[in-house]
């Protein structure tokens, strides 16, 4: 299932904030074509985890980075890297969805206007096909030129995956993405990162246990900024080895 | 307004609107704010009144004609053109200075040197027009006369220079805070599709905040159109329209100017004093247009 080489890879990293821990002693990998559930609860260092494998933390007051992380063989904090297509190589999906104040079409090729603003011509079947990808195109193909503020929540979030998609990532950080969706737009998104991870390394942080069981085979659980347990996802569920992670798991 | 706690009155009989609570501060309230609209009533239509006799002597000549000699000639034309080609001379030397530092402070500052400059910019915004007037006279027309080689720098290539550096810290600060009222998590999402800090703020963060901007930029065209002191000392305090029209290095006259010059000496009484309230008329409906325009944009800009 995993293949060997992983997708990324973080060795012995810490990340602080004006001098203040909030992770440390991170050693972890993530697998391409697989599914790593982030659990934890809130505070726990989960979001900061997933933002540090993007680089979204760069432009916060006082962040700073010790250690190595690696995506696909590449150290993402050593000099000359280009945090910008590495994030295109690093799709990420946030808690919150997030359309922009444009139509549906608009914003499924908003990357792609920026990256290959040459494809122009083929900006519609690109669109149909990500928005496809995105389980969100019969639902969306008779007005794709209304705002897409009038989508769903639910329709919203898949619309922001397809966005993402259209940038050619081949990793996604997931952020509780349904964490403010009703079960049947959770079951929707759940669904699509099925999908995803079939040619995917997906990484996914929930507080819906169930979600993580359902949708990953390896799992991490992060505490106070650390990681207490890591594994296959019916080792951990069903024999955890920590003793936080045993409480966390049987709430 | 919310309405009084009784749980005796539930019942829908008693959901009346705002009218349901109209105790002693509904009335004072009201009472204030009618003040405030009568006294802006009162003074459309005092100028209104006191301009009337000018209007009827003149005709159309009062808007369109290029002379006006006290006692005699009563044309605004001169004075019109003045504060229109001022303001629009300070709009264009302002602008891109003004969206340019509101752009560099909003996006590429860190946050602590973003609050000095921003509160440097808003005490700048709130200093009195004669100080950049003095500032006018001594530096800026001295400076204009030497680099162009001109006989006066007084002229209104000056008034909307200064005009410019006035309404620069206003229009700046606002539409920064325009920018700064983009939220966060559009920025986020076009950092993470891996566009460049500036990719995100130009197809991101400008054209959200593109609204709130116009309304900036108007509400400083309000000021600027307004100015009179600071214009009055460097604007060279002659009424006719430059030949050719675009020779902007000639002196001028804009509406207030003339008014600050002239109303002292037309004793509050006659035709010229007439045509004087009738320029002032004029300017409050243009000043008015741009208030106006300005609030709509601004209005715009909130979700």
């Amino acid at each position: 299932m995993n293949d060997t080489k992983p997708a990324i890879e973080i060795r012995d990293a810490r990340v602080s904030f004006h001098g203040k821990t909030v992770l440390e002693k991170i050693d972890c990998e993530f697998h391409p074509r697989s599914a790593t559930a982030v659990i934890g609860s809130s505070g726990s260092g989960k979001t900061t985890l997933l933002r540090t494998i993007a680089r979204m933390n760069d432009g916060m007051d006082g962040f700073r980075f010790r250690g190595k992380a690696f995506v696909q063989g590449s150290d993402i904090y050593g000099n000359g890297t280009d945090v910008c297509s590495l994030r295109r190589k690093v799709g990420m999906v946030f808690q919150k969805p997030c359309v922009f104040p444009k139509s549906v079409f608009e914003n499924a090729v908003f990357g792609l206007k920026h990256h290959q603003p040459e494809r122009k011509k083929e900006f519609p079947e690109l669109a149909e096909r990500f928005l496809r990808e995105a389980f969100l195109w019969d639902e969306v193909k008779d007005r794709l030129h209304q705002p897409a503020a009038v989508l769903s929540q639910g329709q919203q979030q898949r619309l922001a995956i397809a966005r993402a998609l259209a940038v050619g990532p081949e990793i996604f950080l997931m952020d509780e993405p349904t964490a403010s969706l009703d079960p049947k737009s959770t079951q929707a998104i759940e669904e699509l990162v099925r999908s995803l991870k079939e040619k995917h390394c997906v990484v996914l942080a929930t507080h819906n246990l169930g979600q993580a069981r359902r949708l990953c085979e390896e799992v991490l659980f992060v505490s106070d900024g650390r990681i207490r347990e890591s594994g296959p996802a019916g080792r951990v569920f069903d024999n955890p080895l920590d003793e936080e992670a045993r409480a966390y798991l049987s709430q | 307004m919310s309405p009084s706690v009784d749980p005796q009155a539930n019942g829908p009989e008693r959901n009346e609107g705002p009218s349901s609570d109209r105790g002693p501060a509904y009335w004072v309230c009201a009472f204030f704010a009618c003040v405030a609209f009568g006294a802006a009533g009162i003074l459309l239509c005092y100028l209104i009144g006191e301009s009337l006799p000018a209007l009827r002597s003149q005709g159309w000549p009062f808007l369109f004609g290029k002379d006006w000699f006290a006692g005699e000639k009563y044309g605004a034309l001169p004075m019109i053109y003045g504060s229109a080609m001022a303001t629009a001379l300070a709009l264009a030397l302002a602008l891109p200075f003004a969206l340019g530092g509101a752009v560099f402070v909003s996006e590429f500052l860190p946050s602590r040197a973003r609050l000095i400059v921003k509160s440097i910019m808003e005490l700048l915004a709130g200093a009195p027009g004669i100080i950049y007037g003095l500032l006018g006279m001594s530096l800026l027309a001295p400076w204009i006369k030497n680099a162009f080689g001109l006989i006066d720098g007084n002229s209104l290539f000056a008034a909307g220079a200064l005009l410019g550096i006035m309404v620069l810290p206003t229009v700046m600060t606002l539409s920064e805070d325009a920018l700064r009222s983009v939220p966060a998590e559009y920025r986020e999402n076009a950092i993470s599709l891996g566009l460049t800090k500036t990719e995100v703020v130009f197809s991101v963060a400008v054209p959200q905040a593109l609204p709130g901007i116009a309304g900036a930029v108007f509400l400083g065209l309000g000021r600027a159109m307004g100015e009179t002191i600071a214009v009055l000392l460097v604007i060279g305090g002659i009424d006719r329209i430059p030949s050719p029209w675009y020779d902007v290095f000639s002196p001028g006259q804009s509406i207030p100017s003339k008014l600050g010059r002239e109303a002292a000496e037309s004793l509050g009484y006659g035709l010229h004093w007439n045509a004087l309230m009738g320029l002032g008329l004029v300017l409050l409906l243009m000043t008015m247009a741009v208030a106006f325009a300005g609030n709509l944009f601004l209005r715009r800009s909130r979700p």
